[in-house]
Formats: C-alpha cells, structure tokens, sequence
C-alpha cells in the first residue's frame, strides 16, 4: 500500500536570524519569527498533502532556549496535524536534547518521541511501516548511534531515523559520526537524516537524506530550504521531492565595480541585481551584497563605508522593501590605478604609503592607538562577538594587525579621485 | 672664507691695535670688555674691511677721516688675502698702500652683500629682538624653510576631521546620544523584554487553570442572566406590540370597503392630463406645416438653367488663361532670332583669321576639337614649373657638396679618449657616502634625543626609586591578567549599573502607576455595589410605605417613581462600569508587583556595591606588594604602557649611538678609496677637501669625456648622411633635364593635330590660337542655346492655344468659325457668367423645400408619441376617449394609498416584533397579558441586578486570569524579543567595527601626516630644535609648525608635548628661539656653501648664567663648521668658554684701549655652578 510522508530536520524554533539590523523600512516586524512561520508552512503542506505522517530528525528547539512558549507553538502546530489524523514522529538532537521543553513539554497524543536510551523501533501496521530511532541522551553524543539499530523488519518499510554528521562534515560538529556504506548496509528503505544543514542524498540499497535546515538563520546558510517529501510507491519504491518551505532566504549578492564612473552607478548596478535576485520568486530575501573588482571608485567607497550602505539601503528599499533585508555591505574591491607620477599629491602619497605601514610597527603609535580606543573597548559589550573582525583584533590587544587591515583602506580614500 | 687678522690700524679710539684670530678644531674667539671698550667697534671693522667705509664715519673722532684705516687678513679658497681698506678713493689698498682691483675679494666674499652679512652673520642683541618678531611671518625667507613641509598635504586634515566626526557619531566616552549607546540601549531594553516575558512550564499551567475556573464560573451566571433577559424581553414585546395590532385591523377593514379596482400604473392621474393637452398642441402644428410646403414648390418650378454653358465651364476658362499666357509671344520671337544671327557673325570673323571658312557650316567643321585643345593648354602650365624643377635639382647638388666638407673637418679636430675606469669604479664606491656628514650630524642630534627621551620617560613613570634595571626585573601581571581584572571589576559595576537602572525603571513604573489609578478614578464615574445596594433600599422603602398604606398611592407614586428611576439608573452605572472597576483592580494589582520588583533590585544593588568594594581592596593590597601604592587598576594598563616606553627609549638610544658609529666608519673608508683613485688617475688631491669635493671633481672629469665622445659619434653619423644625400641630388638633376626634353616632343605632335602646324610660330601664337578657338566654341554654344530654350517653346504655345479655340467654336458657336481666339474668349465668359448665376437660384429654392417638409415630418411624429403616450391607460380603462378613464383613475389610486399605509403598519410590527410572525404575535400577547407587564417586569428587573454584580467580580476575575494567561499563550514575543536582541548585537558589531575602523583611521592619518611632515620637514627645523631645546635646558622639547593654521605658525613643545605659540613665550624664550633658528641656519649655510664667519655681539644680555652658558654650547658646535668671533661684556663667561673652547683665542679690551690677549693656562678660572654645562 504506497503512502507519503515528510521529512525534516533542524527546525530550530525561535532560534533568532543572525547578523541583520533593523533599519528603517527592513521588514523586520514580519521575519522575526521566521522560524515559527516556517515551521507552519511544513505543517501546513503536510495537512494539504494529506501525508501519512511526519518525521522530525533532531534539533526541533535551540539547547539553551528556555521559553515555553516555543514548546506551546510546537504543541499548537502538533494539534493540527493531529485535527487532520496525521502523526509525528519526534526524534531529539544535541540541541534539544537537554532542552526544558524536551524534558517537561506535554505533547498530543499524535507525537511520538524516541527514547534516547536505547534504539527503539516503532511500527504503523496499516502502512505497513517500521522507524527505527534513537534520540541524543545529552548533548555531545560521540558514539556510533546507528550501529545499534536494529535489524530491517521484514514485510515493512523501514525507515532509520539519525541525527548525525556522517562521514566528518567539517562545518557541523562531529556528533554520532558513521558511513555511507553503514547506513547502506543495514538493509533499510529509507534514511531520515539530520544535522547538516544542506541538503544532500545518497542513492543505494537506502535512499538516504539530509533534508537541510527547515529555515536558513544566517548568511552562511544561503539558499532555498526546507524539508522532503518522501512517496512510497505500492512496490516499495521511493521517490524524493524536495519542499522549499522557507519564508526568508539568504543570498549573497557579488557587484563587479569594474566600468562603474560614479557611486551612483555601483548603486543602481546593485538595484538591478537586487531586482535579478527578488524576480526569481515571492520568497523575501536577506542579503549581503558584496562589492568587487577593480575599480576608480575604490577609494570613495572604502573611504565611507557607512555612505555606500545607506545607497545600497536605499536601493533595496526602492526594488522591494518587503521583501529585501540587507545584512551587510561587503565592499572587496581594489583600485584601478597605482600611486605614481610626478604630481605634488601623488608624491605625498607615497611617502604616506610607507609611513602607514610603519606604523603597525611602530610602538609609540600603537601605544597612542591603544588610549585612543580603549574607552571603547571599555564601553562594548561582551555579548558583541560574532562577525566583528575589527573588534576582535582589538580585543586580543594585535593593534599591528588591526592598523594593516585599516592602513589600505586609508590610503585608497586619500587616493580617491576628488579626495583628499 | 675665514678672518686670520684685523689691524685697527687708525680707527676709532684704537691705533696699530691688532686682532689675531687662529685657526684650530673650533674655530671659536671671545673679545671680552666692559662697555665703551670698543666691542662694537671691532664688529663694525670687520663689516667696513670686508665692504668698505661710509663717506661719514663716526668713528672719525680721534683719527681725522681721511685717515682712517683697517687691516685684514683673509684665509680664502684660492689662499691668504692681505689688504689694508682706507677711506681713499680706491679704498682696497695692499699692505705697500698699491691699490687693489675691487674683485680682489670676490673669492672669499662671491655673492655676499654688506646687507646680508650685516642681515645673517652679525648679531646683535637689538637684531635678535628683531628677529624674534618676525619668525611667525611666512614671507619670511626662515619662515618658507620651516612651512615647506606642508607642501601636498593640504587637504589631508579635512579627511581626518571628517573621520573624527564620523566616529563621534558612532561613539564619544561620555556622550549618550550616538550610534553605539542607541543600540546598546536596544539590546539592554530587548533583553529586559526577554526576561520578563519568557515563561515556565508551572507558570503555564497555574495560569492556565485559573483562567478556565474563571470562565466557567462567568458563563454559569451569564446563562441565567440571558434567560431572564429573554423573559423580560417578552414582556416588554407585549407592551409594545398592542396598539400596533389595533391600528392594523382598522385599516384592513378600510379597504375591505372600496372593493375591486383597475390596476392603474404610480402616477396615471397626472400622465392622463398631461397626455391630452401634448395630443391636441400636435394636431395644430400639423396643419400649419402642410401649408409651408406647398408654397415652396410653387417656388422652386418657376426657375431655368443654360446647361451647354455649363458643361463647357472648363473648357472656356483654359482658353481664357492661355489667351493671358502667351500675349507676349509673337513680338519675342523675332526678337530673339535677331540675337542669334549677330552672334554668329562675331564667331565666323574670329574663324577666318585661323582658315576656318566664311559660313556657320565650314567654321563648325574646320573648328579643333576639345580634348585636342585642353592638351595644349596643359602642356603650357607644365612647362614653367618644368624648368624650375631643373635649377632646383642643380643648386640642391652644390649644396650637398659644401656640407660634406664642413663635416669631415669637424671630425679631423675631435680627440678620441675614454675615460678611466679606476675612477669610475671609486665614485660608485663613495657616492652613498657623499652626504654621510649630515647624516652625521642627524644622527649626533638623534642619540641627544633619545637621551633626552629616556631620562623623561624615567620621570614619567611617577616613581622615582625605580631604575632601569628594577624596571626590567620587576614582576609584573601580565595584559591578559590585567584584562581580567578589569573585566572582573568591569563587569561588576556594570551590574551595580543595571541593578540601578532597574531599580529606577520599576520605581518609575510604580509612580506612573500610582498616578494612572488617580487619574483613572478621577476621569470614570465608577458606581460601586454599595450605592446599587443603598438605592435599592430607598425604592423599597417607598414601595412598603405605599404597600402598608403609610402614604396613598397618589403621595407615594412620585417619590416611588425618583426611587425606581435611581435605582436603575445605578445598576445600568454600575453594569457599563463593570470592566472599569475590573480595570482599575488590575491597575493597583500592577502597582503591587511594580513596589516589589523595586525592592528586589535594591537590594541587589547594595550585593553589587558590596562586591565592588572588595575587588577594590584585593587591587590596593596587590598595588602595594608591587611597589604601585595608590596607583588605581583603571590606571595600570598606562602605567604599564609607561613602563614599556622607558624601556623602549633605553632601546632606542643604544641603537643610535651603534648606528652613528657605524656611519662614521663607512664614511671615512670612502674617502680613503677615492683618493687613491685620484692619485692612480693622475690627479692632484687637495689636503683640506672632503668626500664630497673629490667626487664632484670626479663627476666633472667623467662628464667631459663623455661629453667630447657623444659629439664624434653624432658627426660620423651626419657624414654618412651627408654622403647619401649628395647621391641623390645627382641622381635628381639628371631627371629633371629628361623632363625638359620630354615635353618639346609632345607639344610639337600636338600642333599638327589642332591643324595649326602651319598657322603658329611660336608659344605666344599657340595661346592666341587656343583663345580664339575658345571663343568660336562658346558663341556657337550660345547660338544652339537660345534657339532650343527660347524661340522654339513659343511657336509651339501658340500652335495649342488655337487648337483650344477652334474646338469650343465646334461646341457652342459653330456660326463663328475662324473667329480670333482672344475676342472669342470673350464672348463665351459672358455666357457662363449668366449660367451660373441661373443654377444658383434653382440650388436655393430646393434647399427651402426640403427644409419645410422636414418640419412637417418632425410635427407628424409628435402627435403620433402623444397618443402612443395616452394608450397604455387607454387599454387599461377599455375606453377609447381618453376624457372616459379620468373618474376610474381616481378611485383606483385611493385605494393604493391605503395599502401603502397598511404595508408601513405590517413593518412596523415586523420591526417590534423580535422576528414573530403576526400569529405568533397575537399568541404572544394572550400569553403576556398588557396588564401584568408592569409588574411582573419589576420583579423580573431585581433578579437581574442581582446577576450583574455577581458578573461584575467573576469578570474581574476572568480579566485577572486572562491578563496573567494572555502573555504566555504559546506566543512569539520572546523569540521575537530575542530577534530585538539579535537585531541590537548586529547593529552594534557595526558601530563597532566602523568605529574602530574610524577610529584607528583617523588616528593613524595624523600620526603619519605628523610623521612625513617631521620628516619633510628639512634639516633645519631639526637642529633648530636640538638648539632650542639646550637653550632652554630642556623647558621645551622640540620646534613643529602647525600647518593647520593660516598662515602657518610655528609652534615650540613643552616636554608633556604641550604646545606654545611664539606669543606665549617670553621675551628671554623668544630670543632663545630666535637664536637657535639664525644657528640652525648658518650651520645649514656652511654645510651647503661657502662659510662665513658669525659675529655675536653681546647676545646674552637677557639670559641668565645658566642660559648663556647654553647658547656657548650651541655656539661650540657652530665653530666647528664656521669661524665664530663672539663679544662679551660677561667676563665670567670666561671659564666656560675655556671648558668648551679650550683652544679657542680670547682677547680682552680695556677701557683705555689696550688688549692683551688671554690664554687658559694663564687664566685659570673656576666655573661657577649655575654655569655647569649639563
């Protein structure tokens, strides 16, 4: 009897989107709780699906995320499915393993949760359907989970539920690691997946899934996500489908400069691809534009950052205001030209080319910067942490390497064309 | 240039007074006396020996003027220069008193001038106050050395401002309102958010379960209120159902009366009158129309047309236009034939004199042809530049000739040499060492300065009792420690902060609250159930009096009627001001819980301050064991920085002096190979001069033989040019003269073709025969013209206007064949005149017709709509006049107003009567008889007062449970605070990063503008500053120029690199300043040119002991580049002088104008303490 189900994985409910700031006329009051709206979709595709059930493969909440409101809007979701007589079944990762939720949480009846003790097997007889699964006990599980599921159950469709990061995905710690070949060889249908969060799919004797992150939080998890729509024919056979079900994107978008004779033209060289990125469907976009190739204009744009942002802003806002956040302006482009000739400037230039890059040696100088920037450092929170170059630098008293990332964009601001 | 000897020999009060002035290390001499001893005598008879004496001198008063005379000898360049200079004619005179050409001293004077050596190299005191003055000028040729610098920097301060100010938007240490603390304050409030609305499992629960008992209480009681709401409703219905009804019966019964009518349509009365008023104005119109009609054809039938005429319209007006067109033509025809036959005439005169014949036909016949004569004509242009051609090409070769020659004895008088590599090879060796003596000295300054920087580092580590060595050895806790403790103590106020911070919002909260309840109370009537209560009371009160027979009920109604109206008046009150109370509960709830947050967070503010207190004692113990007593841990990142400076310095100062030492050996090394090089290569190497004489003498040696080499090498190359050019001047005069000869042959062959063999001579002959033919050729061309354009055209206009004639004769007057065209064209326009004329009038009287049988069609179909108006009522009534249906319209349309008035009376009661049917109405009202309605609705009434203050405190309920449940429903505002929170991080990564971007850029523009303008800043400056800072011992440090400033301003730096301007300074500092500037310069001089000696007359007198015992020792390292003459009234200056000068010559004038000369082992003198040299 062929039946259809879904399959997801690292929800991570309520957990924030990071690296955005609230600027005026970014559709911020509508993606806060992109990963709740996210989550909705899923439940609501499953529901106009009509799916026989639905497979959570670990990490549905954020370890250290207390709120129980979060397991409220999980119970609620729960709910419906359940008003459409479709099950779950719930398997907990290493961030929700120690979660209060996973712990107190009362769930409906629909929701099935593996024990993490031990693997467990659970069986849909009309279906003709076995999961095998075992939850995260804690949250650093190092030890091959999937060696001791048990064995396929003849005259079902088995099914392996695993939180893992297979063969050592460097990006994702390297939880209840094992292989392909394993996973192959325990002789089930299929493998539900999670903890990486890019999608990928082995074909052998089990099809084999990483679903992906339900809803990207940061500019490193760019691109469509969501989960599986997993269809077992009356054979037996299976068929994947993905499900984009992400109410925010993340896309970085790469400008050539090169040509450009104006800021004016790099910005609206930014609006037409910002206009190329929103055109190819309704889904809103967070974006982190960065600026390239060789360029005049090198030197006003790095002369004021904050200037080249607010067009870029400004662009997004004139193309789609709903639906463009952008996360930051990156600007990586070099100058066209090279410090020479015999002009006055051109000469003062130079000298002020070597004097700069002495200073990042030079003690009295560091010293001076120091007293310069320490009411700052003083002044900043602890909790600023993530992508602040500068900052950490700072922090980590190499004031050297802080001026040698500085002194560059100095001097192409000095050297730009109008300046200094 | 230096002076070895001045003889006073008659000048002022001195004569045969001599002055000697020996050479050593450092050329360095004192003249020491009282005043009137004749100091500024000596300094004016150095000027007036070396520039000569003024007409009037006032030195005249012992010697007559003509006397007067000085002796000098001069140490030059080209060896000693003695002379004597008198007030003579020819002042410069030999010791023998022979005169002496004035260029005499140019090699030791060159381009001095008395201004410039009285200006630069003899100062006074008043020229230093002078000089003082000036320095801020920038015209000032000192000024322009100093402020070169500033030279493409410009504009770079503008850069930095706009930096600065960018990050003061971002961050300032104290200011509040920038970019940093908006979205610190963010996260602060975001994270505040966060906790208070993040809920607990338990915390659910309970409030989920007393939100549920509260509702279920509540709708237990609305159930029965609704019931008796219902009950009081139907008794209500009934009292106002009744008339209704009534008046419902009475006018079916009306109409029950007026029985069957017709069916007329709304309005028929007024249609039917209005209908037969239009029929009867439409049947009048009609007839008056008909009549218009006939009269109009009667009109239009008596009108004729002359249609041939007409029809030949056309054709008679072109007649008329070509009569008009071709009036002219039969006079121009033979007009123009004349034209022609003189033309011709002329050509056949011109064609005889060449054999052309005496008729049109043989002169077109025997005439050249064209192509022939154009040949001609081109052969003659070609031959005058022909010819030039040929002289051109003959002097061109002669000239070629005479060059060659001129080259080759060039060539014969070049020598051939190269240069010697041992000098080339020993100049690559020295170059690098060319200017190692101003090195030397850069470097000699810098080891001072880095002494000097070490020892202020030492002071401003604030602790004396540490040396150098204690420094290096001492324990100290590392950054990383330093940090933590920082952080430690950091994060602890910070919390102390926050605890203050919350303390203040919740006691804000509270008194907003305190004051929301007061204006709430104030601004709603809020009726309580007491007063519902006590009014109750009253209204029985008045009841049971009536009821008891107390008071009649005529007595007792109207108080019965106020007590009954209060009453429910305050329970209606008392209902709409259920959520207010409910409101105002929750309110003084929230007052409540604001008063015990307050407390909770003040009292976590003193565990705050407590901890605080003892993170500071652990410092000041920890202060203690390192020796830092007192020092605060805000402040020992500096102080350690400090600490790390002085080491530093020590550092420095060690590398300087290694690297001085270094330099001089280097130099000295070269200067050994290059004067071997010299001596190898044959060249004589003066004693006295230095490496960088030997290798210009060098570089100008090399130059020459290079010079002499590239100018053989460009002659043999413009010889071998020469030769070729010569070549080809031959070869062009030989083509040249085949020219010539070339077109004799042609224009001969040409000749016989134009059949003129035989009738030219000559050139001239050939041009008149080309003329000729050329004017022949044109005349004819003339003649075929003017017959194909002119005549011909005419006579065929004519022949087509008669055709025209002869064909409208055929047509319209056949009787006047042959007539003449023009009297015909007459005739025939008359008669189409008058045609024309007829058709008008015919046009105009069928337009009229057609007009009025439109009329009469238009009154036709008015009448036909007026009675197709009137048929519908006609049909209706079956009539078949229209006056017939006029009394059953009548009746019918009462009929219809009262069934409108009974349909108004059936929706009323439809409207009253809660959607019953009129049955169940009627059913209603027997059940709820009218009569009981009063009473029965009072009791009702009662019981439900009593519900609603039961409902008023189970809503007050329900609204506490619902505003405890309502936030933690499964709602999103902690993800969403969390999203603020992350929102507010990123913002201040941000600022953080653009500010420290900013920060750290605009800190490092002006360290390296300050850094390249030090450096740019010349030699000068520099010294200047070493000077200045010895002169002031040390009060100020070095000399900078703000180039921000307009004009650029010099600056002189105090040892804490305080700034002072020139106008702050003292008088004494100013002369100071003055002077180590005017030494700076000299020193620059001497290395660069000539040296000059430097008179310094009395300059100490505004210095005290200490002072003048510095500005000798700047004047120590002047000597040693250039002769120093220094004049003193300061006799105790004396020992000093000796310490530093212990070779230097000393000379002491007297007043009664005797010298002796003094020496130091004659004069041993001690030093005085304030005269120590440091």
């Amino acid at each position: 009897m062929g039946f259809r189900f879904i399959h997801a994985a690292d929800i991570h409910l309520d957990s924030p989107l990071r690296g955005l700031s609230a600027y005026e006329s970014a559709p911020a009051d509508r993606l806060r709780s992109a990963s709740r709206e996210a989550f909705k979709e899923l439940v609501t595709r499953a529901i106009e699906d009509d799916v026989s059930f639905l497979v959570l493969a670990g990490d549905l909440y954020d370890g250290d995320w207390r709120d129980y409101n979060t397991g409220l809007f999980f119970v609620a979701q729960m709910a419906r499915l359940a008003k459409a007589g479709i099950r779950a079944f719930l398997l907990h990762g290493n961030h929700d393993a120690e979660s209060e939720m996973t712990k107190k949480l009362v769930l409906p009846d629909n929701v099935t949760v593996f024990p993490s003790r031990s693997p467990h097997v659970f069986r849909i007889d009309d279906l003709q359907v076995a999961l095998h699964g075992q939850s995260f006990a804690h949250r650093v599980v190092e030890d091959n989970l999937a060696a001791a599921y048990g064995a396929r159950v003849n005259g079902h469709y088995n099914i392996g539920v695993l939180h893992t990061a297979m063969e050592g995905y460097v990006a994702h710690p390297n939880y209840a690691p094992c292989k392909v070949a394993e996973l192959h060889a325990k002789g089930y249908d299929y493998w539900a997946l999670g903890h990486v969060h890019e999608f990928q799919r082995w074909d052998g004797a089990s099809t084999i899934v990483f679903p992906g992150n339900l809803q990207g939080r940061h500019v490193r998890e760019t691109g469509r996500k969501g989960a599986v729509s997993v269809t077992v024919d009356d054979d037996g056979h299976t068929v994947v489908d993905r499900l984009f079900l992400d109410v925010l994107r993340w896309e970085v978008l790469t400008v050539d400069a090169d040509g450009c004779a104006t800021v004016d033209d790099v910005s609206r060289r930014v609006g037409q691809g910002l206009s190329r990125l929103i055109g190819a469907d309704d889904t809103p976009r967070a974006v982190r534009v960065v600026l390239q190739g060789k360029t005049r204009l090198h030197g006003a744009l790095m002369g004021n950052a904050a200037a080249t942002r607010a067009q870029v802003l400004a662009q997004a806002v004139a193309v789609d205001a709903d639906r463009l956040w952008i996360e930051k302006v990156k600007i990586a482009t070099s100058p066209e030209f090279t410090i020479d000739g015999a002009d006055e400037t051109r000469e003062a230039l130079a000298d002020l080319q070597s004097i700069l890059f002495e200073a990042g040696e030079d003690a009295d100088f560091l010293r001076e910067l120091l007293g310069e920037i320490q009411p700052f450092l003083n002044k900043v929170s602890g909790d600023v942490r993530d992508d602040a170059p500068l900052l950490a630098l700072a922090r980590e008293g190499r004031l050297g390497d802080l001026v040698k990332q500085v002194a560059p964009a100095l001097l192409a601001q000095l050297s730009a064309p109008g300046a200094p | 240039m230096r002076l070895c000897e001045l003889g006073l020999l008659a000048y002022g009060r001195f004569t045969d007074h001599h002055l000697r002035f020996p050479q050593s290390s450092h050329d360095f001499h004192v003249i020491v006396g009282p005043n009137e001893a004749g100091k500024s005598t000596v300094r004016r008879a150095i000027t007036e020996l070396l520039f000569g004496m003024e007409l009037r001198s006032p030195l005249g008063f012992k010697h007559a003027q003509a006397d007067l005379r000085v002796s000098g000898v001069l140490e030059t360049a080209a060896g000693p220069r003695d002379f004597v200079r008198t007030k003579q004619q020819k002042s410069l005179r030999s010791m023998a008193g022979d005169p002496l050409p004035d260029s005499y001293l140019d090699v030791g004077l060159g381009a001095l001038t008395r201004e410039v050596f009285e200006q630069m190299h003899c100062l006074d005191h008043a020229r230093l106050l002078h000089g003082g003055q000036s320095i801020v000028d920038p015209r000032n040729s000192v000024s322009q050395i100093l402020f070169q610098a500033a030279s493409g920097l410009d504009d770079f301060a503008a850069v930095r401002d706009a930096l600065g100010e960018r990050a003061a938007n971002i961050f300032t240490s104290r200011g509040r309102n920038n970019r940093y603390s908006g979205a610190s304050e963010r996260f602060t409030s975001a994270q505040k958010v966060l906790k208070d609305v993040q809920v607990r499992t338990r915390e659910w629960v309970d409030a989920r379960d007393a939100l549920k008992s509260a509702q279920e209480n509540l709708e237990t009681v609305r159930r029965e209120h609704r019931a008796l709401e219902l009950e009081r409703s139907a008794w209500e219905r009934s009292r106002r159902l009744a008339p209704i009804v009534t008046r419902l019966d009475r006018l079916q019964s009306d109409i029950d009366v007026l029985g069957d009518t017709r069916d007329f349509p709304a309005g028929a009365r007024k249609t039917l009158a209005t209908g037969i008023a239009d029929m009867e104005k439409a049947i009048s119109l009609v007839k008056t129309r008909e009549r218009d009609v006939s009269d109009r054809q009667e009109q239009l039938d008596a009108v004729e047309v002359d249609a041939d005429a007409l029809a030949h319209a056309s054709g008679i007006d072109r007649l008329s236009r070509l009569c008009a067109l071709y009036e002219s033509h039969a006079a121009d025809i033979v007009l123009r034939r004349s034209e022609a036959s003189h033309w011709l005439a002329a050509a056949i005169e011109r064609g005889v004199e060449f054999g052309c014949g005496d008729a049109e036909d043989m002169l077109r016949s025997r005439l050249p042809q064209e192509r022939i004569l154009r040949a001609i004509d081109s052969l003659l242009k070609e031959r005058g530049a022909l010819l030039a051609d040929k002289r051109a090409a003959e002097d061109g070769e002669r000239d070629r000739i005479a060059a060659l020659d001129e080259l080759r004895k060039e060539l014969e008088e070049l020598p051939e040499r190269d240069a010697d590599p041992r000098l080339v090879e020993a100049l690559e060796q020295a170059l690098p060492y060319k200017a190692s003596e101003a090195r030397q000295d850069g470097l000699r300054g810098a080891v001072a300065t880095a002494l000097a920087e070490a020892q202020r580092n030492m002071v401003a580590l604030g602790r004396p009792a540490f040396t150098e060595d204690d420094l290096r050895t001492m324990q100290v806790p590392s950054p990383e420690r330093v940090s933590a403790m920082r952080s430690e103590r950091q994060g602890i106020a910070q919390a102390r902060d926050v605890a203050r911070q919350l303390m203040e919002q919740h006691a804000e909260s509270a008194s907003q609250l305190e004051l929301r309840i007061n204006q709430f109370a104030r601004s709603h009537k809020i009726v309580t159930s007491t007063d519902v209560h006590g009014a109750r009371q009253e209204r029985d009160e008045a009841w049971g009096a009536i009821k008891s027979g107390v008071h009649t009920l005529a007595v007792g109604a109207p108080r019965l009627d106020a007590t009954l109206r209060l009453a429910d008046q305050l329970v209606d009150a008392h209902t709409l001001s259920e959520a207010d109370g409910a409101s105002l509960q929750s309110m003084r709830d929230q007052l409540e819980v604001a008063l015990s947050d307050e407390g909770r967070e003040r009292r976590v503010l003193e565990e705050r301050e407590g901890e605080l207190s003892r993170v500071n004692a652990q410092w000041e113990a920890q202060a203690s064991a390192l020796g830092l007593a007192g020092l605060l841990l805000d402040d020992l990142s500096q102080w350690l920085a400090k600490r790390d400076k002085a080491l530093l310095a020590a550092d420095t100062l060690e590398q300087k002096r290694q690297e001085l030492a270094h330099e001089c050996e280097c130099a000295a090394k070269a200067q050994q190979t290059v004067s071997e090089a010299l001596t190898k290569a044959g060249f004589e190497t003066p004693v006295a001069s230095g490496l960088a004489a030997m290798c210009a003498a060098i570089e100008e040696h090399l130059q020459k033989v290079d010079r002499t080499r590239t100018r053989r090498e460009t002659v043999v190359q413009q010889i071998r040019a020469a030769d070729t050019a010569l070549k080809t001047a031959a070869m062009m005069r030989e083509a040249k003269g085949k020219a010539v000869d070339d077109w004799g042959s042609r224009w001969n062959e040409l000749l016989v073709k134009a059949h003129l063999g035989n009738q030219v001579d000559d050139v001239s002959e050939a041009e008149a025969a080309i003329e000729a033919a050329a004017f022949i050729r044109q005349s004819l061309g003339r003649i075929d013209a003017h017959r194909a354009e002119r005549i011909q055209p005419m006579e065929a206009d004519l022949q087509a206007l008669q055709q025209v004639a002869e064909g409208l004769v055929d047509a319209l007057v056949p009787d006047q064949q042959g007539a003449n065209p023009e009297a015909l064209s007459r005739t025939l326009g008359a008669r189409l005149e008058q045609a024309k004329r007829q058709s008008l009038r015919k046009d105009q009287a069928q337009e009229s017709l057609d007009g009025a049988e439109r009329q009469l069609s238009e009154a036709r179909t008015a009448l036909d709509q007026a009675k197709a108006r009137l048929q519908p009522l006609m049909r209706c009534a079956e009539v078949e006049d229209p006056l017939d249906a006029v009394p059953l319209v009548d009746r019918a349309e009462k009929k219809s107003e009262l069934l409108a008035e009974l349909k108004g009376v059936r929706a009323e009661l439809e409207a009253s009567a809660d959607g019953m049917t009129l049955e169940q109405a009627r059913a209603g009202l027997a059940d709820h008889p009218v009569a009981h309605a009063e009473e029965r609705m009072l009791t009702i009434r009662d019981r439900l007062e009593h519900l609603a203050q039961s409902m008023v405190v189970l809503a007050q309920d329900e609204l506490k449970a619902k505003q405890g449940f309502d936030p933690i429903d499964g709602g999103a505002k902690a993800a969403v605070a969390e999203s603020q929170k992350q929102e507010a991080l990123s913002e201040m990564a941000e600022a953080a990063e653009e500010y420290l971007h900013l920060a750290t850029a605009g800190t490092l523009l002006q360290w390296a503008v300050d850094r390249y303008r030090d450096r740019k800043q010349g030699p000068l400056l520099q010294r200047a500053s070493a000077i200045f800072q010895g002169l002031t011992r040390g009060s100020f440090e070095k000399l900078r120029v703000d180039y921000e400033s307009t004009p650029p301003a010099l600056l002189a730096y105090r040892p804490e690199n305080q700034a002072v301007k020139v106008s702050g300074l003292s008088d004494g500092t100013r002369d100071q300043l003055f002077l180590a500037l005017r030494i700076a310069a000299l020193e620059l001089q001497a290395d660069q040119g000539t040296p000059v000696p430097f008179i310094a007359d009395d300059l100490f007198i505004n210095f005290d002991d200490a002072r003048s015992a510095a500005g000798l020792q700047a004047l120590h390292a002047l000597a040693a580049k250039t002769q120093v003459i220094f004049l003193t009234h300061q006799e105790h200056l004396l020992p000093v002088v000796r310490s530093l000068f212990p070779e230097a010559s000393s000379e002491i004038l007297t007043a009664d104008a005797s010298g002796s000369a003094l020496h130091g082992e004659d004069h041993e003198v001690a030093i005085p303490a304030e005269l120590q040299l440091t």
